[in-house]
């Protein structure tokens, strides 16, 4: 098998191409009632899945075995890489992490096949059909434009070229994967409301069926876009976290979408209302990750970490295009006949809201204007990052849009969904009372505004001054008043993130109190209790307390010092509170890199913190690109970042780039909170998920003692 | 209830369950098994191919069994029988309500919404999910008696049916409270195990929607006044039939009083 291993995981995509063909038209011929062609569906679904199983381990045998007649094999490895690089090598690259992609989207069509069955017979084979469209897709890209498995022209090379250097890292291993759960998992509520559309079954069937789906593909993007954050910070060399690489945008869009989706669907759950609006929402998150791919693969826009240019642009973007006709002529049909199935006279209801807003103040006005804001800074991000093209195409001319232009206009949007995320807790559905509103709010604001009122009064003291100077970003008048604003953002940040952790602290104690004035607990069982027989709700306030952390965390670039400094050896600078002596340079080599080291002792007020090697490395096989090894002294109040820019052997002369980060640790502890609190919203309620007789029976069956 | 074309009873398909079970587990231990052979004798690179070459194994029997799926010839899964009864889904669903009404129960006790609206949004889940049992006895009626049978034979089958078969009858009897009203205020869980599963039997038929709807903002609009539970004064829902603290009939008689009646009236029949 192993002498024609290339052709044999070629024809292994190729089966997979027919048989996700097959299920398609199965599921599709399920859809009228008949339950065999259903199980054949479900069966059929199994054996695509298992293929591509196949693939994936024939391709990590290739990694493995240094089948260097493979060419991506070649490109992304080379026989000094340890076994778990040459596994982490699957998704290095763009073919590899493609069909890494097919297989993770492959696992939870099964997951969700397989946890399916027995129920939403009437939407199972609408859903299983638009999987094996997706898996049909994928194939066709692999097949057609990257090939994994395609070979080297002329012959296997006796090396291959091993893994990018910069992917050689445990961030970088993690954090693809992370990010792809979180994207290929999307595709399963898109599944569920692509089947609502077509049955005209719009009420809260799927939105129940697809919430936790949604749940964990907003979890791993969380976690994926945290793991690409931390993984910048450490080895990108920018000085911060976040730089608005177009990239990280294409994680963070479908990010917002899954965000204002989780909250609007309780919209529909309660009030019947949002219906239209949670369809759109699934669909652009879906949309957008397609979209995410399609700009970092297509070579459209250029970043740090994109992967080469490559024909599966193209298709990518008929696909896209697809997605976008096919959910609007559903949705009409929806409209017009209560689903596409009214085309074959079997009409249902159109679908349409149950209720309306009552109230400004009530919470679905709260979650109403959140989503607007979320989808307005979706609109924004995307505009923007698209800006470098868009502007080619319009203007004639090709215009970028730095990191200072995100800064100015996306933070005051996101403080206003910060507030919402405070305010909607403390509103009721339908309307709030002036008299209850005025007593759910009173505690929260009065802290709010006492840390306002602290940070204003204490804050330049402390080195975290409330309001700070900002260079404009446009240089017009809007870029003057956006500059005059962003420059108060500090103390109304600080003042809303406490607001929002005394909601939810306000929450905790009144959800205690109720269960203590009903039953004898003590406060901590009544905690617990509260927050496991309800985590959808708490684990939801958990997440506000993450997310406010985070933002506290954001908070602090204000108050950051980014200095640039040429030192010879004895030299010192002064940044903040640290003092940084220039030691001298050291060079050290190995088998496959030279790393030039400009090494410096750090003090803080007088006391020494150590020393810091920041470096230079050049690899053998790239030595037009060196790359930096940052020097990081982390503290739980603020970083020292250090980067080396130039340095030269002969005057003995260091360039540095030196950065004082305040609060970073809060955005870790921020990720790590809203993630955990996102693991206890979808954590499952119970032994027995499906109650009811069979349940009951099979319970007995294995459970004897089960009945007592 | 039994499988179209092997005639089988799903009684004696349940039983079969566990060992198709074991089955699959026992496939799967020996593929482990193998591969780590294979890891330990010759490194990763022959674990996954013996990994590959299960794959491929399941992927062949599986897209085998999916094509003689839809010329019959394989026997219907239980599952997949079952679930032509009932409709899919609904359990979830109840579940939705039943916490939809569980938050509006803490929301009234932490003063965040009003008498009149926590009224209203409570009559309307109380009436969708009466709808939903509805819906689901009736389709799932003639499966419950089948499956009650294949309890009593499996508890036969141990020695316990006499014990068990009271408990049996005590679910069925208590499966007649409808979710809704097991739903408690602030926090309490509603019932969820499946000894106490709410679930209608075939004999209730299924309010159609807007019959639930007409009933809901009945009691909601008309401001109707909540029933007092005569044993524990605990005040119930216009529309309610069991007092959501104590269990007891509004009418007085219990869950386990209005068993016991019934079963004598159908000794009495037969």
């Amino acid at each position: 098998m192993w002498n024609s291993l290339p052709e044999l995981g070629s024809v292994v995509l190729c089966a997979v191409l027919v048989t996700a063909a097959f299920t398609f038209g199965v599921a599709l011929r399920a859809a009228d009632g008949r339950p065999r062609w259903l199980a054949s569906a479900r069966l059929g679904a199994y054996g695509t899945i298992a293929l591509v199983g196949v693939a994936v381990l024939l391709l990590a045998y290739a990694f493995v075995a240094h089948d260097f007649r493979i060419r991506y094999v070649t490109h992304y490895s080379s026989r000094s890489m340890s076994t778990a690089l040459l596994l982490a090598a699957l998704w290095g690259g763009q073919d590899g992490s493609l069909l890494w992609w097919l297989f993770l989207t492959c696992l939870f069509t099964g997951a969700a096949i397989h946890w399916m069955k027995g129920r939403y017979r009437e939407l199972q084979p609408y859903v299983i059909a638009t999987l094996m469209v997706v898996l049909v897709f994928l194939s066709i890209v692999m097949l057609f434009a990257v090939n994994p498995f395609a070979t080297v022209a002329g012959g296997a090379p006796a090396d291959g070229k091993g893994l990018n250097h910069q992917l050689r890292n445990f961030y970088m291993i993690v954090h693809p994967p992370a990010l792809y759960l979180g994207f290929t998992s999307a595709a399963v509520p898109f599944a569920f409301a692509v089947a609502a559309l077509v049955t005209g079954r719009l009420g809260n069937e799927w939105i129940v069926a697809s919430r936790k789906w949604m749940l964990f593909s907003w979890l791993f993007l969380t976690i994926g876009n945290g793991l690409g954050m931390i993984w910048a910070y450490e080895e990108l060399g920018w000085g911060g976290y976040w730089n608005w690489d177009p990239v990280e945008n294409a994680s963070l869009l479908p990010w917002l979408t899954a965000t204002a989706y989780l909250h609007s669907i309780t919209m529909q759950e309660r009030r019947g209302m949002f219906k239209h609006w949670n369809v759109l929402l699934v669909c652009a998150t879906f949309f957008l990750t397609l979209f995410g791919t399609f700009i970092t693969r297509s070579g459209l826009i250029a970043s740090v970490h994109a992967f080469s240019k490559s024909s599966i642009g193209t298709f990518f973007l008929v696909f896209m295009l697809a997605v976008i006709v096919g959910a609007l002529v559903l949705w009409i049909l929806a409209l017009l006949l209560g689903g596409a199935r009214g085309l074959l006279g079997r009409r249902r209801d159109r679908l349409a809201n149950e209720a309306g807003l009552e109230s400004g103040t009530s919470r679905e006005s709260a979650f109403l204007a959140q989503n607007w804001l979320q989808l307005g800074i979706t609109l924004f991000v995307t505009a923007a990052t698209l800006w470098p093209t868009l502007s080619e195409w319009l203007l004639r001319r090709k215009a970028t849009v730095g990191p200072a232009f995100y800064n100015t206009f996306v933070p005051p949007l996101a403080l206003l969904v910060i507030a919402l995320m405070g305010l909607a807790p403390l509103l009721g559905w339908r309307r709030t009372s002036r008299e209850l509103f005025v007593r759910s709010i009173r505690a929260p604001a009065i802290a709010g505004l006492a840390a306002a009122a602290l940070h204003l009064g204490l804050g330049r003291r402390l080195g975290v001054p409330a309001f700070v100077e900002i260079e404009p970003a446009l240089h017009n008048w809007l870029g003057t008043v956006m500059a005059a604003i962003v420059g108060k953002l500090p103390v109304v940040t600080v003042a809303l993130v406490v607001f929002n952790v005394t909601v939810v602290v306000q929450e905790f104690a009144r959800g205690v109190r109720a269960r203590r004035a009903r039953q004898s607990e003590s406060v901590t069982t009544a905690l617990v209790t509260l927050i496991g027989r309800s985590r959808r709700r708490y684990g939801g306030y958990l997440v506000h307390v993450g997310i406010a952390v985070m933002f506290l965390g954001f908070a602090g670039r204000a108050w950051g010092t980014n200095t640039e400094s040429s030192l010879r050896v004895g030299q010192q600078v002064t940044v903040g509170n640290y003092t940084l002596t220039y030691v001298g340079m050291r060079e050290t080599r190995d088998e496959e890199k030279q790393m030039l080291f400009a090494d410096v002792d750090v003090q803080l007020d007088g006391k020494s913190l150590g020393r810091l090697g920041p470096a230079k490395v050049v690899y053998d096989d790239n030595p037009e690109q060196p790359s930096s090894e940052v020097g990081l002294i982390r503290r739980w109040n603020e970083d020292l970042y250090v980067i080396v820019g130039m340095l030269s052997r002969r005057d003995e002369v260091a360039s540095f780039q030196i950065h004082v980060n305040p609060l970073v640790s809060l955005v870790w502890l921020g990720i790590i909170l809203a993630s955990l609190a996102g693991l206890v919203a979808m954590w499952p309620e119970g032994l027995l998920r499906r109650a009811g007789a069979f349940g009951y029976v099979r319970r007995l069956e294995t459970q004897p003692g089960a009945a007592k | 209830m039994t499988d179209a074309r092997t005639e089988q009873p799903i009684g004696q398909r349940l039983r079969e369950l566990p060992w198709q079970s074991y089955r699959g587990a026992g496939a799967l231990a020996v593929v482990l098994l193998a591969t780590g052979a294979a890891a330990a004798w010759h490194g990763a690179g022959l674990a996954l191919l013996v990994l590959a070459g299960a794959g491929l194994l399941t992927a062949i029997g599986a897209l085998w069994v999916s094509v003689r799926a839809i010329f019959g010839e394989v026997p219907m899964d239980v599952e997949d029988a079952y679930a032509l009864a009932a409709p899919g889904g609904a359990d979830d669903q109840k579940r939705a309500l039943l916490r939809a009404l569980e938050d509006l129960e803490y929301e009234r006790r932490v003063g965040k919404i009003s008498e009149q609206d926590f009224g209203e949004l409570g009559a309307r889940y109380r009436a969708e999910a009466k709808r939903l049992l509805g819906v689901e006895g009736s389709a799932s009626g003639e499966v419950r008696r089948e499956v009650e049978r294949v309890v009593r034979d499996h508890l036969e089958s141990l020695g316990l049916a006499e014990e068990r078969s009271s408990e049996s009858e005590e679910l069925s009897a208590e499966s007649e409270q409808p979710a809704a009203e097991t739903a408690t205020a602030d926090g309490s869980e509603p019932t969820e195990s499946p000894r106490t599963e709410p679930r209608a039997t075939a004999a209730d038929a299924a309010p159609a929607p807007d019959r639930a709807e007409r009933e809901a903002s009945r009691s909601a609009g008309s401001g109707a006044r909540r029933k007092r539970c005569g044993a524990c004064g605990a005040k119930n829902e216009p529309d309610a039939q069991f007092c959501k603290k104590c269990g007891l009939r509004l009418d007085g008689r219990t869950a386990r009083d209005r068993s016991r009646s019934s079963r004598k009236g159908g000794k009495r029949k037969s």
